[in-house]
């Protein structure tokens, strides 16, 4: 009997290679997180011995944490992959757009411009992402070839319905499929696969000591020269890690002492927070945050 | 560890989402956040908002579709799949069967079975589910009586099975606990094992037909002058050096290189995701079967064999009615092709569950029926209880690309 992780895997790998068949042009979306780390090493395992059949495509908020790029590039060479950044700030400029106002100013909902365009200018027929089910309860009704219109909306009632391992990926022009190949792993999965595998991650997964800015209940953020600070925010030195890697302004630290994936393992199975509820700003702004960007175009 | 998935199916009212909030809460899937945001003012815990969809969903008051929920014990990880209980419940159920070894059919036990609970036992039972537990719920309402459990258990020994099942009742009350996760003390008469004990315990049946090693061809990549197959290995294994046959061509062919995971290995076993080269450079196309060899004649194992004509039982999810006359596409996993309909023998009567003669009324959204189809091209067939990944497809619109349909292979 296989062991629940290699039925995990091997799931994930048939998902992938039903990508590369059906499509003309795939990207892998790339965040440096550790979910689309792993969605990369998959990739890489599927296609193995043979070059992975995807581009790699980052879209840069230009809010990141200079290790997730220093991280990225270290892989982009390793396994000579094909990578393409497009930058939110070139949408800011094309577009007039505004970030979200505010002490921590957020470029995470502009990300969806960025996307698109990318989308259009790469003709890309779909875009692999790290996304799982667990993870949020919009999230949780995705498909694993998830259809966007062509104004990249996602509509929960128009899904098309999805059995056995059987994936409708046909489209027409403009149309894009987004494709979810680790939908049915949880956080653990995540880690105990990340584990086994020893897949390489940013260095801010693990406990350090960094400037933190007092976010609101509980919460911390990574400091940054862009943040809107008054004299009154506490800024403090901490050690923290990172459960979730996002934007700076959009991803809170975790305290942690956690230097090793056995040790982050331990603290995830008995800490009693969700992983969105713990790290993720740009949830609560309302009960339904994810499912409103999802619909207009959102990863 | 193990991973096992199952659906749940219920009434609108019969405490499913009260009891899938039960399994994760009692197993500890639950994490403080989640937990604060479903307490009552009061602060009891809300159990059936565990389960609440998105923001279209409350505002229409209905679930719209199958909801995925995960968790996991020290023995097993659970995949969930809920499937909403109303008007469009056919072809929700019918999707989350195809992903299910178990299915968790709802009883209330104040009112007993109803017709509801003998659709959802149809379908568990049309798909071939191998394990189907009754969980007779809000036994908490009635005092816990034996009796009313009994007389349910005999209703449950009325219903008829195409197909066997491992069929198991027991009397829950998922609001209070009782028998879910833990054993109850409110029902001292009941021996048998609680849901969880079940669903970690329960042993998925091997396919009992005995299938040669097959793969369906998903991806081919040519690279260092080499033509590279990537599929997963399904029953048996394929070794280096191996004779293969290709279907459709019914071409013969030797296994020269095996990848397992990007290693190259002399020897693959079932179910491994992997790739390959051929001694001889035949064309391959994804959608293709390499199959292993089977020399001896047994008239009682299993032959591939490739059909242009099937029967099958087919699902109509699409608000546009099905049109016989009408080509589609289907898809057979990774092969997609043309398909038309020769002739539509039986649709299933929903009220009584029992296939009738077509009286060519038109075949609305959610109509289970009998057809005779013709593929453009020949398919790698078997009867869908004999292997389900031989014998189940997908029908597409060929204008809108719409998922419109989808069957099992019967008969073959």
């Amino acid at each position: 009997m296989q062991d629940y992780l290699n039925q995990l895997e091997n799931e994930s790998i048939y998902i992938l290679r039903e990508a590369a068949g059906q499509f003309r042009k795939a990207a892998i979306l790339f965040s440096g997180g550790k979910d689309s780390a792993t969605v990369l090493h998959l990739a890489i395992k599927a296609f193995s011995p043979t070059k992975i059949p995807f581009i790699v495509l980052h879209i840069d908020t230009g809010q990141n944490f200079p290790e997730v790029i220093q991280y990225r590039d270290e892989l982009v060479k390793k396994y000579q992959l094909h990578l393409e950044v497009r930058y939110v700030e070139d949408s800011i400029k094309k577009y007039h757009l505004s970030e979200t106002p505010g002490k921590f100013p957020s470029r995470n909902a502009l990300q969806s411009y960025t996307l698109l365009d990318a989308i259009q200018e790469l003709e890309l027929d779909a875009c692999i992402g790290g996304a799982r089910r667990d993870e949020e309860k919009a999230r949780s009704k995705e498909r694993i070839f998830s259809f966007r219109d062509s104004f990249g909306q996602w509509d929960p009632k128009q899904q098309r319905p999805e059995l056995w391992n059987i994936y409708n990926g046909l489209i027409h022009k403009g149309e894009n499929i987004r494709v979810f190949p680790i939908s049915n792993w949880t956080e653990l999965d995540v880690w105990h696969y990340i584990k086994k595998e020893n897949i390489p991650l940013p260095s801010i997964y693990f406990s350090h000591k960094r400037k933190c800015v007092k976010a609101g209940n509980n919460q911390w953020l990574a400091y940054a020269d862009f943040f809107k600070l008054s004299p009154n925010d506490v800024i403090e030195e901490k050690f923290v890690r990172f459960r979730t890697v996002g934007d700076i302004s959009c991803t809170a630290a975790v305290e942690s002492v956690a230097t090793d994936i056995d040790a982050i393992i331990e603290e995830i199975k008995t800490t009693k927070i969700s992983e969105r509820g713990a790290t993720r700003l740009d949830d609560k702004i309302s009960e339904t945050g994810m499912e409103d960007r999802k619909r207009q175009g959102y990863f | 560890m193990q991973l096992i998935k199952f659906i749940t199916a219920g009434n609108v009212d019969d405490g499913k989402s009260t009891l899938i909030g039960r399994l994760l809460y009692d197993s500890n899937a639950i994490s403080n956040d989640i937990l604060e945001s479903i307490q009552q003012s009061n602060g009891t815990i809300h159990l059936a908002h565990l389960t609440d969809g998105l923001k279209a969903e409350r505002e229409q008051g209905i679930t719209i579709d199958v909801a995925y929920k995960y968790f996991s014990t020290d023995k097993r990880k659970f995949i969930i799949a809920d499937c909403p209980g109303h008007k469009e419940y056919t072809r929700n159920m019918i999707t989350g069967a195809s992903h299910a070894d178990i299915a968790i059919i709802l009883i209330d036990a104040t009112i007993g079975i109803t017709e509801q609970t003998q659709r959802h036992t149809f379908i568990s039972d049309l798909m071939n589910i191998p394990c189907i537990i009754f969980c007779v719920n809000k036994m908490d309402a009635v005092d816990y009586a034996e009796s009313v459990y009994q007389k349910i258990v005999d209703q449950i020994s009325t219903l008829q099975f195409i197909n066997k099942h491992q069929i198991e009742i027991i009397p829950v009350s998922a609001l209070n606990g009782d028998n879910v996760v833990h054993r109850s003390n409110n029902i001292p008469w009941y021996n048998g094992p609680t849901l969880l004990y079940l669903l970690e315990t329960y042993q998925p049946i091997e396919n009992t037909v005995n299938l040669p090693a097959f793969l369906q061809v998903q991806y081919v990549s040519f690279q260092n002058q080499k033509r590279y197959f990537f599929g997963t290995l399904l029953n048996g294994n394929f070794e280096v050096n191996q004779e293969i046959s290709i279907y459709p061509t019914l071409q013969k062919n030797k296994i020269k290189e095996l990848y397992v995971l990007g290693n190259a290995t002399s020897k693959a076993t079932k179910n491994q995701a992997i790739a390959l080269t051929l001694q001889d450079d035949t064309e391959i196309q994804r959608g293709y079967y390499l199959t292993a060899n089977t020399t001896a004649i047994d008239e009682t194992k299993f032959q591939f064999k490739l059909y242009n004509q099937f029967s099958a039982i087919c699902f109509w999810f699409d608000t546009t009615p099905f049109i016989p006359s009408k080509r589609y596409f289907l898809q057979h996993h990774s092969l997609k092709t043309y398909v038309k309909c020769q002739s539509i023998t039986e649709v299933l009567d929903l009220n009584v569950l029992k296939f009738k003669e077509y009286n060519h009324s038109p075949i609305e959204m959610n109509t289970i029926f009998k057809a005779q189809l013709i593929s453009a091209q020949p398919l790698l067939l078997a009867d869908y209880t004999k292997c389900a990944a031989l014998g189940s497809f997908i029908i597409i619109d060929e204008t809108t690309y719409k998922t419109v349909g989808s069957g099992i292979v019967v008969n073959q």
